[in-house]
């Protein structure tokens, strides 16, 4: 399918304003219902809405929507984002590639981190300022903007809030792809005439992936929120639920090719409903059996208890499957004919022009699920009266207890549920990748990263992190000099912010201060 | 079951339980020493003796490490990894920094200084690892160090240019022999050693008054912290001390004759979860109980690959056979997740506990308390009862 560029000019004429003002009176509604001191601003709301409708359309206003607490920092990052991404493209263009100091750049970076978070929380503690986050803002802003930083933070001691982070962070960000852009000057990343659309593609790719990836690792944080444990399965869980969905399908198909006598082929979308309700029943059952008697108080040390009986769990499932499939790659068909997405190129000037950018037709579907998935979550835990106990459950156990919800089931349903989240992105996935029984162990090390980057135990942190995990892999992928390695090393690209979160935030963007 | 009761009273009263089992061990390691000299056992025997000594190391330092220690890392095959890797690099291409203008070649390292230089690399990259994750809670070790071990073994596999990629790296030879024979039995006494040795020092180790504050930190890390125990540095010193002792384990295990290849397979996740099967089926709280439970299971599954069962009263099968056989394939290892499973659910300290705590007296001694506490000398309590408690 292929949108004609003037269908692209006019889509963006009109769907970014439509959603814009859909935005502005739609996003006040927020405000009903809540009590008086959580009441957001008007002003703000209207804004936000107008904001994010035109950047991201029907998916920033559901954001929004249903999380009021992300519309301030998104604004804000979206503000950002196109800043530097714009400034940066200047400077690529003015800055004379064989610039000498790019090694000095490189080496200076760290070293002004390191001075920088050593010396400030140290200056916080003597002057007795709130010292909260003034590690990470002191690292970042001694990578991002060297000496300055001590002149920003040691005089005044400022309290570091979530606007300095984005804003330092940002600035970091773009010193390496300055750094890159220097050292490397053919690569398609920051090769003038094309690095505007290479770098929207690849950001296009990790995005609609990491939606996928968000959806995996919202199952994980909902485990732990509720439960307090990390699910050790979750990978094999994710793999198996791909694994029932392509048996349905198989034996769906045979069953209703003989019943009518011709070859039918049943869409894998089918699949993901399946797979959910087996997948949500195993996590259930194991629930049951294997992790009830910890909260009974059956066990002494349940937290080595929870990682050891998960992992044995995730073990079972992996040979037992390894036994059932075999070690052969399974693909099922694909979700719609439409082989790919395509914003036709759009000549905007005379030398600048944007497009084209492909979207893999299953992959953009797969988003779609994801997507519709994690707001169809969002609107059970914020709307329903069961989805409420079990946000009350993971806040205070024996508050929500003594208001007559029942712990132990609020546990059952979070790990099913959580299970079951992993098993559909299984399945929304198997058209896409080659299946063997052992994709779960990559996988799940990226929704690893993407907890804790997110704050273990926040849904909002998982959503964020799983899209911002998409994107760097993309990035980082498409970016490398040698592309071989490049996708090879994918999951290292999220395993150095893993290194960086537990180095400069260990609680993560959202999550709860640790005890 | 009385004439058991009889048996063991007399066995109080006689030569002691606990002077049983040193003779009982050193039947078992007599047993072990003479094995490779049984002529009528093949080099597969052998063979799979050896592989069953290594991973008793790994599985036993790892329950030092998870069992004692407390600290749960999946990264136990990537540390094996990086001293077979480091070692092998190095007796091969040398050490070069181009930049500074070292360079040593390869002809200088000797194996013995290659599996040196490849255990400290271990340890180094342990102690790193260690600061940077031992201060946060329990499972970030765990979630940080499924995604490096992932990480190492997609690294050994992509930069083949180096490590040979999926063809595996061979090490420097330990010892040049040309025999097979004798290279595998003098292979089998190395490998024995070096896990007697592992497990001396390990056992030196836990219980040593660093091995009594580790096992303080596992029950109540604030209670040990308050009592003026440096909680991290202790938890960085074990973790790094393992990785060695890993690093070294692969080294050894990998050059010892030059016949095996390390290959990035053999640091999968699955293979690390095999260690930690072999560990909770052993028990964890025990070194020599993992050890033996490592060996056990190894040998188990070895023994499975195929199942035949022969049919009695001269009964055939279908096409005339009278046996049936089973090529178990990957159902042995999903079997033995189950045993894993509910090993962890009912016998939390291993299938092996009854038989290690029969021989050490414990429950002895732990019946004699509680008798004493309750008032009655009456033996109601099990061995296991205190298990649960």
């Amino acid at each position: 399918m292929v949108i004609q560029d003037t269908l692209f000019v006019l889509w963006l004429m009109v769907a970014g304003p439509l959603w814009a003002v859909l935005g502005l009176f739609v996003l006040p509604n927020v405000n009903r219902g809540r009590k008086n001191e959580d009441l957001i601003p008007d002003t703000t709301l209207k804004i936000a809405g107008v904001i994010g409708g035109f950047a991201l359309g029907p998916v920033g206003l559901g954001l929004f929507y249903f999380e009021p607490l992300l519309i301030r920092r998104t604004t804000l990052t979206i503000g950002v984002v196109l800043t530097v991404f714009v400034s940066s493209q200047v400077m690529v263009r003015v800055v004379d590639p064989h610039f000498p100091s790019a090694i000095w750049l490189f080496l200076a970076g760290p070293l002004w981190a390191a001075l920088a978070a050593y010396f400030i929380p140290r200056h916080y503690r003597d002057e007795e300022a709130d010292d909260q986050n003034v590690l990470t803002a002191a690292a970042l802003g001694g990578f991002a903007i060297g000496p300055l930083i001590f002149g920003l933070m040691w005089k005044t001691t400022p309290k570091i809030n979530r606007d300095w982070m984005i804003i330092l962070g940002s600035l970091g960000a773009w010193q390496i792809y300055l750094l890159f852009a220097i050292q490397n000057p053919t690569n398609p990343c920051v090769q003038a005439p094309f690095s505007v659309t290479y770098l929207t593609q690849q950001t296009a790719n990790g995005v609609v992936i990491g939606c996928i990836y968000s959806l995996m690792a919202v199952g994980l944080t909902l485990i732990y929120s509720v439960q307090g444990i990390v699910s050790f399965a979750h990978g094999q869980l994710y793999m198996v639920g791909g694994y029932f969905s392509f048996y349905f399908l198989l034996h769906a198909g045979n069953l209703l090719s003989e019943l009518t006598g011709t070859e039918v082929q049943v869409n894998p979308i089918w699949g993901i409903p399946v797979a959910a309700v087996i997948v949500f029943l195993m996590g259930a059952i194991f629930e049951r059996i294997f992790l009830k008697p910890m909260h009974d108080g059956l066990i002494e040390r349940i937290s080595e208890y929870a990682i050891l009986i998960t992992f044995g769990f995730g073990f079972v499932i992996e040979y037992t499957t390894l036994a059932v499939a075999g070690p052969f790659p399974q693909r099922t068909d694909r979700f719609i004919e439409i082989r790919r997405f395509t914003l036709e190129r759009a000549q905007i000037t005379d030398d600048f022009a944007f497009g084209p950018i492909n979207i893999i037709g299953d992959r953009a579907f797969a988003m779609v699920v994801g997507i519709i998935l994690i707001f169809a979550l969002l609107y059970f835990l914020q709307r329903t009266w069961t989805g409420r106990a079990l946000r009350a459950t993971s806040q205070d156990r024996q508050a929500a207890a003594v208001t007559g919800i029942n712990p132990t089931n609020m546990n059952t349903l979070s790990f099913g549920m959580g299970s079951m989240l992993a098993a559909m992105s299984g399945a929304a996935l198997i058209p896409i990748f080659a299946w063997v029984p052992w994709v779960g162990a990559e996988m799940v090390g990226r929704s690893y990263v993407i907890v804790v980057l997110g704050g273990l135990g926040s849904v909002p942190g998982a959503l964020v992190g799983g899209i911002v995990v998409g994107i760097v892999e993309a990035l980082g992928a498409g970016c490398h000099p040698d592309p071989s390695r490049g996708a090879a090393y994918k999951e290292a690209f999220a395993l150095v912010i893993f290194a960086l979160v537990l180095l400069l935030k260990p609680t993560g963007l959202f999550g709860r201060e640790q005890h | 079951m009385v004439y058991l009761r009889q048996i063991e009273s007399r066995i109080d009263q006689g030569i002691g339980r606990r002077r049983l089992g040193y003779i009982v061990l050193g039947l078992i390691i007599l047993f072990f020493l003479w094995f490779p000299n049984d002529t009528s056992q093949s080099n597969y025997a052998k063979t799979v003796f050896i592989s069953g000594f290594f991973y008793a190391i790994m599985s036993s330092s790892w329950a030092l490490l998870a069992g004692i220690a407390g600290q749960f890392s999946f990264g136990h095959m990537a540390f094996m990894g990086i001293g077979a890797y480091v070692a092998g690099l190095i007796a091969r291409d040398g050490i070069m920094f181009a930049t500074l203008g070292i360079a040593i070649t390869p002809e200088s390292f000797s194996a013995i200084g290659s599996i040196i230089i490849g255990t400290l690399v271990a340890g180094l990259v342990g102690l790193v690892i260690g600061w940077l994750l031992l201060r946060l809670r329990a499972a970030y070790l765990a979630l940080f160090t499924i995604a490096f071990s992932e990480l190492f073994r997609i690294m050994m596999l992509t930069e083949y240019d180096y490590t040979g990629g999926s063809n595996g790296l061979s090490l420097r030879p330990l010892l040049q022999i040309a025999d097979v024979d004798t290279a595998r039995q003098v292979e089998y006494y190395l490998m024995f050693a070096l896990l007697i040795v592992c497990l001396l020092v390990m056992h030196w180790v836990a219980n040593s008054p660093i091995g009594l504050f580790l096992r303080a930190m596992r029950e109540d890390e604030d209670a040990a912290s308050a009592l003026g125990v440096n909680v991290v540095r202790y938890k960085i010193l074990i973790f790094v001390f393992t990785s060695m002792i890993v690093g070294l384990a692969g080294a050894i295990f990998y050059s010892d004759v030059g016949s095996e290849r390390i290959i990035p397979e053999q640091l999968e996740v699955l293979q690390m979860s095999l260690i930690i099967a072999y560990a909770v089926i052993g028990g964890m709280e025990s070194l020599i109980g993992a050890a033996a439970g490592a060996f056990i299971s190894r040998y188990m599954l070895e023994a499975m690959r195929e199942v035949v069962i022969s049919l009695p009263f001269g009964l055939t099968t279908a096409d005339g056979g009278d046996a049936f056989v089973w090529e178990t394939g990957a159902w042995r290892f999903a079997l033995f997740g189950v045993v894993m499973v509910f090993t962890l659910r009912y016998m939390r300290n291993g299938l092996l506990y009854p038989f290690i705590t029969w021989f050490s007296g414990r429950d002895l001694a732990m019946k004699e308390t509680v008798s004493k506490r309750d008032g009655d000398g009456d033996d109601i309590v099990e061995p296991m009862g205190a298990d649960d408690e």
